[in-house]
């Protein structure tokens, strides 16, 4: 039996030996290295009053007018700038999508639509029923279209996440999907969809076209990490930042349609994200220093060059949990108590003088028992372009959302749902451009393709080609005769459209240029592609049973065969992970072939061969040596019945001492790296390591498919 | 830590800010290692805590709280090293048959102790090592990492029992023997 005092002695005595550590010697000088080339924030709290002298009566009197004047000055600009909102001017409905209890296994339900008018009144606008939806819907969030388009995410089976896109003015219609997996989706003033993608690009979607496009805006990124997705601005541009994303302050949009040109930016209201951007694009957040939980004493920041702190939370027994900013110029925020138990939700409206008002009360839920994790009380779910309807999210199960009129202090409880926007009486009566739909491409011809190293991706209606050599930021989509247009914004082709004719036969994907004035594209893109394993941005991607794939941009590059008779997924960082699985009676079998990172060490630098041996070498071997090994032996991990050695996983910066102890140390070690997934090493002969799970391995059909799928492997060095 | 050298740092004298990240690196180092448990990681997250300390300096109003100030910095630091990590961390010696030694118990103890340990969260290990290894009190705890009192007692009594419980785990666990037999 151990005793929790008995722990602590121990963890104590082991700190206070990891106390004597020290550090590297050059990391002092390399501390003052960095900071020789950085400039010190400005004081943000006021400097010592300086003595003055007295002055006489005469400067007393020029300086009691001056003031006087400054003071009428701030009053008949206050006046102007602080106006009330105008309880008439936003008229539109607030949209909901209900919410749906969860039923693990049960089948999908339909989920209802409501609006809601200002008066209160309700309207179901639309049923979106399973049928519509390629995947399943997911009730994580929702967007709406100034000319009525709805986005939902939704899952399909290989637990990817993609948007759907449905239609209010057409509400049977089925959706259509963007090109493109993507986070924090919002339409732009245009009815266009604009998401982050995983790797860094934004998507852009537009509903009446299909089409998609994607644009390199790397800055996109300092927006990102604040938790929401691309900000439009009113003149259909996208915000960008500059500077380090720590600080990232917002200067910019850029063109989705020509990313060369920028210009001021205004940004446009839509949706909570974007209101952390005011319309001098001041992005509000936590103290920069800070990380972005604003626990315990917070301030907030207008991030521009001189980050001035505009609101400073000083009471310990509360918490701030979202803020955003006001239409008068000032902010709103969120706070909710401190103690244990049930939680008092209070709105706060606080002005740029650091004066606060509260303007609504609501009961929150008490936070999760579980002491190692939180979640917040409540968050912002929407405001109305006036100000006069703020819809606060309760944390709860469901949620609830309440809508809080800061003029009368009324909330009144709305249904339980997600927010998905605001719908304006002529939403869906106002003309919609007459365009023509892009065309789809062949369901066969999906997917990843390669050639001589550069990849691409083949979607619904068009071709994700990426950044490659002299390409870049292309964007590729089907014309209506079924060619494929492919222009780049930068390079050495920008600007020239050319066309392409996609053919495939058997397990190649032929691209032909029909018209290009471009010969380096041509060079680049026309010839013979392979199918390849892709690194997918969200989740796993289904990949076609019976089929043979190239992991060119794997580490040790690999051809492999996808067992016939089970849907598989892969999932990949493209280095050095990749993960294929399959659905096999009910359960899932997996194998992860991973590349270990940095170099494999031999402790204290003893190795006979010097102290680093790098990877590369030894990887096909223990793979070729992996194929050997018998499955059905073990329940967590399959070592064999030879005389195979589990070693552990041993963090680089551990002992000598510790290192050598784990020699003998033959018991099993797992590594998690996602929870409740065995994980282990597996030391082979000399070389070697391994690292592959299998899921529920006693199972006979799960032990052939990774047997057959690791036989099929060909390794190309 | 010399109100005094702090008060010049804060003006903009570097000489004075190499004083304190001479006489601060180490104790921060030894305390992000222990969190992070990795060396190199350490030396990023102190690097990025006294880069952050120069550059935010001015906006310290009271040059005697800067010891509380520097150890919220250098969590904040910790915490945005861990957001960076990978989603796996899998690095690997390979240990030669010759170099085995007979495991000395304290080892073997120091080893189920420190895997206990790497399973916390990355709070938990953190109130563990301020409370421990920097031997702050609770309440000082609770300032460092801008939490609750009440919530650095919960932490650390988690903490305890997640590593109790933990190592309870570990005494129960299959030798490779006993899965290979």
């Amino acid at each position: 039996m151990i005793t929790t005092a008995s722990v602590e002695r121990r963890i104590a005595a082991m700190l206070a030996d990891e106390g004597l550590v020290r550090a590297p010697e050059s990391a002092l000088a390399d501390v003052l290295t960095v900071v020789d080339g950085t400039t010190q924030r400005r004081r943000t709290w006021p400097s010592p009053v300086i003595a003055v002298p007295r002055m006489d009566s005469r400067q007393r009197l020029i300086v009691a007018l001056a003031a006087a004047l400054l003071i009428a000055g701030i009053v008949v600009a206050g006046a102007l700038l602080a106006r009330p909102p105008d309880p008439s001017k936003d008229l539109s409905s607030l949209v909901i999508l209900e919410h749906q209890p969860f039923i693990e296994g049960g089948p999908p339900r339909p989920v209802g639509v409501v609006a809601i008018a200002r008066d209160g009144s309700q309207r179901s606008v639309m049923t979106i029923e399973p049928s519509q939806l390629d995947g399943r819907y997911s009730e994580w969030y929702a967007g709406l279209s100034v000319d009525g388009h709805l986005v939902v995410p939704t899952t399909t089976e290989g637990g990817a996440s993609a948007p759907a896109v449905l239609d209010l003015r057409d509400p049977t219609a089925h959706a259509i999907s963007p090109d493109a997996e993507g986070a924090f989706p919002h339409f732009g003033p245009d009815g266009r969809l604009a998401m982050s993608q995983n790797d860094g690009r934004v998507a852009i979607f537009d509903p009446l076209t299909a089409r998609t496009s994607r644009i390199d805006a790397a800055a996109m990124i300092g927006l990102a990490e604040h938790d929401f997705g691309p900000v439009w601005t009113a003149e259909g541009g996208l915000l960008t930042t500059t500077g380090p994303a720590v600080d990232g302050h917002v200067t910019g949009q850029v063109d989705p349609d020509d990313l060369t040109t920028t210009s001021d930016a205004h940004p446009y209201y839509a949706g909570v994200g974007a209101r952390r951007v005011d319309h001098d694009g001041r992005l509000l957040r936590c103290d920069p220093a800070s990380d972005e939980s604003c626990e315990g004493l917070i301030t907030l920041h207008a991030i521009t060059d001189a980050s001035p702190v505009v609101w400073t939370q000083s009471d310990m027994s509360v918490r701030v949990i979202d803020y955003a900013w006001a239409i008068d110029g000032g902010i709103w925020i969120l706070t909710e108590t401190a103690a244990a138990g049930p939680r008092t939700v209070e709105l706060l409206h606080v002005d740029m003088k650091g004066g606060s008002e509260s303007i609504a009360t609501l009961s929150g839920g008490a936070d999760d028992p579980d002491p190692s994790s939180y979640s917040q009380a409540a968050s912002f779910a929407a405001f109305s372009s006036d100000d006069a309807r703020i819809v606060v999210a309760v944390a709860g199960q469901p949620p609830q959302l309440w809508s809080v009129d800061p003029r009368a202090r009324r909330s009144t409880r709305l249904p339980d749902g997600i927010v998905a926007g605001w719908l304006a009486p002529n939403a869906l009566s106002a003309p919609r451009p007459q365009v023509e739909r892009a065309p789809e491409l062949p369901d066969a011809i999906r997917g990843e393709w390669t050639r001589d190293h550069l990849q691409i991706s083949v979607r619904r209606r068009s071709i994700d080609i990426g950044t490659h050599g002299v390409l870049g930021a292309t964007t590729a989509t089907v014309a209506p005769d079924g060619s494929v247009q492919i222009i780049e914004a930068k390079g050495t082709c920008a600007g020239i459209t050319g066309t392409y004719q996609v053919e495939s036969g058997g397990d190649a994907l032929r691209l032909t240029a029909v018209d290009d004035a471009c010969p380096d594209r041509i060079a680049l893109l026309a010839g013979s592609y392979e199918r390849a394993l892709g690194h997918p941005d969200t989740g796993s991607v289904p990949i076609v049973p019976g089929t043979r794939y190239v992991a060119t941009d794997f580490t040790v590059p690999f051809r492999v065969t996808i067992p016939a008779g089970h849907a598989a997924y892969v999932d990949s960082n493209k280095r050095d992970f990749l993960n294929i699985s399959a659905m096999i009676e009910g359960s899932m079998a997996t194998v992860t072939l991973v590349v270990p990172q940095g170099d494999i060490l031999q402790p204290c630098g003893v190795s006979p061969t010097g102290k680093r041996t790098p990877y590369p070498d030894w990887v096909p071997a223990f793979l070729d040596k992996l194929i050997e090994v018998d499955f059905e032996q073990v329940g967590f991990l399959d070592v064999g019945t030879e005389p195979t050695r589990l070693v552990r996983a041993i963090p680089r910066d551990d002992t000598c001492e510790q290192a050598a102890s784990f020699a003998t140390a033959q018991s099993f070690h797992s590594i998690p790296i996602a929870p409740s997934t065995p994980m282990g090493v597996i030391e082979r002969g000399g070389v070697h390591i391994l690292i592959l799970l299998a899921r529920k391995p006693d199972s006979t059909a799960e032990v052939a498919w990774v047997r057959d799928l690791l036989g099929s492997i060909e390794w190309l060095q | 830590m010399d109100t005094t050298l702090v008060e010049r740092a804060r003006d903009g004298d570097r000489d004075a800010f190499a004083s304190i990240a001479a006489e601060s690196i180490d104790r921060l180092f030894a305390t992000a290692r222990a969190v992070l448990r990795d060396a190199d990681r350490a030396q990023d997250a102190t690097q990025e805590a006294l880069v952050r300390c120069w550059r935010d300096l001015p906006t310290l109003r009271d040059p005697d709280r800067f010891e509380a100030w520097l150890r919220r910095l250098l969590m904040h630091a910790i915490t945005d090293e861990i957001r960076r990590g990978r989603r796996f961390d899998a690095k690997v010696r390979l240990i030669p048959e010759d170099d085995v030694v007979e495991p000395a118990a304290a080892y073997e103890d120091r080893d189920r102790l420190d895997r206990a340990f790497r399973r916390l969260s990355v709070d938990h290990r953190a109130v563990l090592v301020l409370h421990h290894l920097q031997g702050l009190s609770l309440p000082e705890v609770a300032e460092a990492l801008g939490i609750p009192l009440g919530t650095a007692k919960s932490r650390l009594h988690y903490a305890l029992d997640a590593v109790r419980a933990s190592l309870e785990a570990d005494e129960r666990s299959p030798m490779i023997e006993e899965v290979l037999a």
